[in-house]
């Protein structure tokens, strides 16, 4: 059964079925295109469009309703394909009119060449493409690239997909158009120049109309302008395409290698160069279940493949010109991308609950030591021994440490040491193993599966520095926590190589756990004291000298006060010495008016003597004694000495 | 060649397009249909041909295809051209076949 279109063909309605229809529009178009830019474009065009409804007319009057796609096939055969119109006419038309009807400027695209294929036609449509006479050369490097873990094949089957095949005459020739290089470009870019030129000497010979022509030669200007960027931006946007391209592809094999386990494609992490295996086997770890991994690899393909296949998509198209299904394709990939989220939220969901409940298991252990004193203590160094096969690869992510040892991924765990007193006066080791399950059950059997252990000597206590999560086992964040308790006056030494062990142990000095290290150390009523710390920077000495300053502040403080005051003082004393000044001048002043009057009493009256000699001692008493108000004893004794003699 | 054809088809009176290719199919002249088209477009952009539109009983009104005077012109030359190629080419072939 096929749909019927009515379709109006120059005025006259006929009924066509779609796939005849679609093929007589693709038809029209060619014609379209291949006189698009002659002159009478559309008087041809219409033309055979006339013509074609004219004989279609016919066949329908023959009896036939309903034009099929036989009927356009025989239109199309008689009427023939646009290339074919002038075939014989093309010198004629040079020599006779000079402007013959200029071919559609096509630029080139990319196809696949299926006239001339092997496979797909892929390598000789990019050759068509790029310029190159033999495909096989481009056959060549991809059956070459199909060596290195078949991303060769991807990428074929991937271009394969994308490039559509050169159906009709006229995308076989934009298929085989003008080469797109950069000296094209620049070839497009000459000729453009030198007719500008000509022009341009044409103008300076009519000379009259100098203003249009300016404006004319600007317009050109400007164009040529607009066609260098153009161009400029049309090979960026190549060697963009190109980046795209690589770096998408480049970047898909990693992911696909990562989720497919491929033994040649290498993933880079933050700790260097992981090989994808052992990242594959640590994801089936992590994940459990054959089906959580499936589910998550699928998931992981799509969810990052996606977007870079897209990004690869975007760069062909970019890079080849290429237009068109980008529709399909992003309906597609958007499609897939989300089945992807979801298969991601199911595992996440399904792994999710195996981390539901934490569960430990503790285990104390008392420890048997011979003579315990400062100078025999008990040295806490690393068990050196795990009896594991010689890894031959170590990686770490995530804090855990992954070994592979023939091939096979083991997950160990750093245990963490803390010292504390003993509350009952024994020395014992503490060993709390935790995990993660799905239930309480789960957990504390996962806690009771690992695998740690530790040797004692008559003076040692010999820690590994691993625990080890066995092999069937999942990762559900199993942790070991040790804690040795120390009865009072017992002493250890902490060998340099517990650094990574012991975690945050607290000291009377609050030194830090890598200042701890190399030392010896009491257990005391108030906690570990350290027994040879000679020198070293003691953390609580250190906040008594922090007080210090703090004390020395207020010194400053009150020495700023004092300088404050001294300040104020001399400002004092000057304002004093001022008025001394004033009041010498004044005692003068008085003293000859006293000699005046002493002079006229005695050439008068020798009775008012006494009276004027006590009254300006007076005066003075009482202005420095108003000045005494605001300065100390010695100062007003050391300023009425000097001011007043006698 | 095909131009005077094409001329001398419509040269006794107007013709439409089908009418000059059931001609010009029967001389087998040309091959396929379409080439006529851009002929016709041309040889119009020259000025040697004109058209009007006339009603058709059929269905929408159609081209009619006549010369212009230019192109009566061109004609007889091409007429007298063809006439001397011919006797030409006869001659010379008759003369071939003698020796």
């Amino acid at each position: 059964m096929n749909k019927t279109i009515t379709s109006n063909i120059a005025g006259i309605v006929f009924h066509i079925d779609e796939n005849a229809f679609q093929k007589l529009e693709q038809y029209l178009k060619n014609i379209r295109n291949y006189f698009s830019g002659s002159e009478g474009e559309e008087d041809i065009v219409s033309g055979i469009e006339e013509r074609i409804a004219e004989m279609l007319q016919a066949k329908v009057k023959g009896g036939k309703s309903i034009i099929t796609l036989s009927e356009v096939d025989e239109v199309i055969a008689i009427m023939g394909q646009p290339e074919a119109f002038d075939v014989e006419e093309d010198e004629d038309e040079n020599v006779q009119s000079g402007t013959s009807i200029p071919k559609a400027k096509t630029s080139k695209r990319l196809f696949r060449d299926a006239d001339s294929r092997i496979v797909g036609g892929v390598c000789s449509g990019i050759s068509h493409y790029l310029g190159i006479n033999e495909p096989i050369w481009l056959r060549l490097a991809f059956l070459l690239s199909f060596i290195f873990a078949g991303s060769g094949l991807l990428l074929y089957i991937i271009l394969w997909v994308i490039i559509p095949k050169a159906l009709t005459p006229s995308e076989k020739l934009e298929m085989k158009g003008e080469n797109v290089t950069v000296e094209n470009i620049g070839k497009t870019v000459n000729a453009e120049m030198e007719s500008l030129r000509k022009k341009w000497d044409d103008s300076s010979v009519g000379g009259n109309q100098g203003v249009r022509k300016v404006g004319d030669f600007v317009m050109k200007a400007l164009t040529l302008i607009a066609n260098i960027v153009l161009a400029f931006v049309k090979f960026i946007a190549k060697f963009i395409g190109l980046i795209f391209l690589i770096v998408g592809i480049f970047c898909f094999m990693v992911i696909a290698g990562i989720s497919l386990g491929l033994p040649a494609a290498v993933s880079l992490s933050s700790e260097g160069v992981v090989t994808s295996g052992a990242m594959s086997g640590l994801l089936i770890n992590i994940l459990g279940g054959p089906m959580n991994t499936l589910f998550a690899k699928i998931a992981l393909m799509l969810l990052a493949g996606i977007p870079l296949l897209g990004i690869a998509f975007l760069g062909i198209k970019l890079l080849f010109n290429f237009r068109g299904g980008s529709k399909w394709v992003a309906l597609a990939g958007g499609t897939l991308w989300v089945i992807g989220l979801v298969l991601a939220m199911i595992t996440g969901g399904r792994v999710a609950t195996d981390f539901a409940s934490e569960a430990d298991e503790t285990q104390v252990i008392s420890l048997d030591f011979d003579s315990v004193s400062v100078d025999k203590p008990i040295v806490l160094a690393l068990n050196h021994d795990l009896g594991e096969n010689e890894p031959t690869e170590e990686f770490e992510v995530m804090g855990m440490e992954l070994l592979v040892a023939d091939g096979v991924l083991s997950i160990y765990g750093k245990p963490e040491l803390d010292i504390t007193q003993s509350t009952n006066g024994k020395t014992e080791l503490v060993i709390r193993r935790k995990a993660r399950g799905a239930s309480r059950q789960e957990g504390n059997k996962r806690a009771k599966a690992i695998d740690y252990g530790f040797a004692t000597t008559d003076t040692s206590l010999l820690l590994n520095g691993f625990f080890a999560i066995p092999d069937a086992d999942k990762w559900r964040s199993q942790e070991v926590e040790l804690e040795l308790r120390l009865a009072v006056g017992a002493t250890i030494l902490l060998t340099e190589e517990m650094e990574n062990l012991i975690y945050d142990v607290k000291n009377v000095t609050n030194t830090y756990d890598s200042d701890m290290i190399g030392r010896r150390w009491v257990m005391t009523i108030d906690g570990l004291a350290c027994v040879d710390c000679l020198g070293l920077e003691n953390r609580n000495s250190e906040e008594t000298l922090e007080e210090e300053e703090e004390e020395e502040t207020v010194v400053n403080r009150v020495e700023r006060k004092r300088d404050e005051m001294e300040r104020r003082m001399d400002e004092k004393k000057r304002e004093l010495e001022e008025m001394e000044r004033e009041m010498k001048l004044e005692m003068d002043q008085i003293k000859r008016d006293l000699k005046l009057k002493k002079e006229k009493a005695k050439s008068a009256d020798e009775q008012s003597d006494s009276e004027s000699s006590t009254s300006p001692r007076e005066i003075l008493l009482k202005r420095v004694v108003k000045a005494s108000y605001w300065i100390d004893p010695e100062t007003f004794r050391s300023i009425t000495m000097t001011a007043l003699p006698g | 060649m095909l131009e005077y054809c094409i001329l001398s088809v419509i040269k006794g009176n107007d013709v439409y397009a089908s009418d000059i290719l059931d001609t010009l199919k029967e001389a087998k002249l040309i091959v396929v249909e379409g080439t006529l088209y851009p002929l016709l477009t041309r040889l119009k952009n020259e000025g040697l041909l004109h058209y009007r539109w006339e009603e058709s009983a059929s269905g929408p009104p159609r081209k009619y295809y006549g010369l212009t005077e230019i192109g009566q012109k061109f004609l007889n030359e091409l007429d007298t051209t063809w006439k001397e190629l011919v006797t030409a080419v006869e001659l010379t072939t008759s003369k071939s076949i003698k020796s």
